[in-house]
């Protein structure tokens, strides 16, 4: 039982340090960039921290919500400065991060995409479809409780896609080189790490 | 860890590995590995290569007959070592 405790903790540590790493990131490399080029704008263009909510939510379910619901309140916290209230703000936290839920619910009854039924598993083209959706609900949202226009919309929805897909892809590559390196040391430190 | 998790994950990485495939960073094997080596090696121009000539090479020549044809079979259906259709020999097109 304290096993599984333990790696309940790792599990939502690891979540949540993603989050911050990749949001940090996205305010600190991305955001100076994208300024430069566009000048001042609402929304990023590269928005990372989109990729691990949807992945964790696609893999984890509820429980990836609740694991990043802290996450994501704080993160919508920090936006205080444009003009919303902290129940505004939290509201919004709460309904982004259900934006996955709801696109996947709604491209199912639409039936583009038909999970396994035993597992729920999605053909990694409907994810993909899943996290444009998830991108517009976002966006959507995130225009209205922030007052702004469609040309924020199409910015954002570009941010969230582009967010999850360079996650994904980086997800990939990640399992992909533990597979490698586990071959490689089988009785190493990182065949207990990568077993997964 | 519990089995909703174990699930969970499995999950995951079984849609990342198909992922993998279907944009063909799948992995091959070091019998195929060797097989494409050895098929670079003697590739005309024409991309073309001879299968008695591949199966003589230094690399396959250890090979069992039945891992080589397993992994000809294996490149052809993953389109990178196919069979040239209006040959009478067997000759084979190297697209890797």
């Amino acid at each position: 039982m304290y096993r599984a405790i333990g790696f309940e903790a790792i599990l939502i540590s690891a979540l949540m340090g993603a989050y911050f790493s990749l949001l940090w990131i996205s305010w600190n490399v991305v955001v100076p960039v994208q300024a430069m080029i566009f000048g001042e704008v609402f929304g990023i263009l590269l928005f990372l921290p989109n990729g691990i909510k949807i992945l964790a939510i696609y893999t984890l379910g509820w429980r990836g919500f609740l694991y990043l619901l802290p996450v994501a309140v704080g993160h919508f916290m920090t936006l205080s400065d444009w003009n919303s209230n902290f129940d505004e703000l939290i509201t919004m936290a709460v309904l982004s991060l259900l934006a996955p839920f709801v696109s996947f619910n709604i491209l199912r009854w639409l039936r583009v995409i038909v999970p396994q039924p035993m597992t729920l598993r999605l053909n990694w083209r409907e994810l993909l479809c899943v996290g444009l959706l998830s991108g517009f609900l976002n966006s959507i949202l995130l225009t209205i409780g922030f007052d702004q226009g469609l040309k924020e919309v199409a910015f954002i929805t570009i941010g969230d896609v582009l967010g999850f897909l360079v996650v994904l892809l980086a997800a990939m590559l990640a399992m992909r080189w533990m597979r490698f390196a586990r071959h490689q040391s089988k009785r190493g430190w990182l065949a207990l790490v990568t077993w997964v | 860890m519990d089995v909703t998790l174990l699930k969970s994950f499995a999950k995951l990485r079984l849609t990342l590995l198909q992922m993998e495939k279907e944009i063909g960073l799948g992995e091959i094997s070091a019998a195929e590995s060797a097989v494409i080596c050895a098929a670079a090696l003697i590739v005309d121009d024409r991309g073309r290569v001879e299968l008695a000539s591949l199966m003589s090479q230094e690399p396959l020549a250890a090979m069992s007959r039945s891992t080589f044809f397993r992994a000809i079979k294996s490149l052809g259906e993953r389109q990178l070592l196919v069979k040239e259709s209006d040959s009478k020999v067997s000759d084979y097109i190297l697209k890797a």
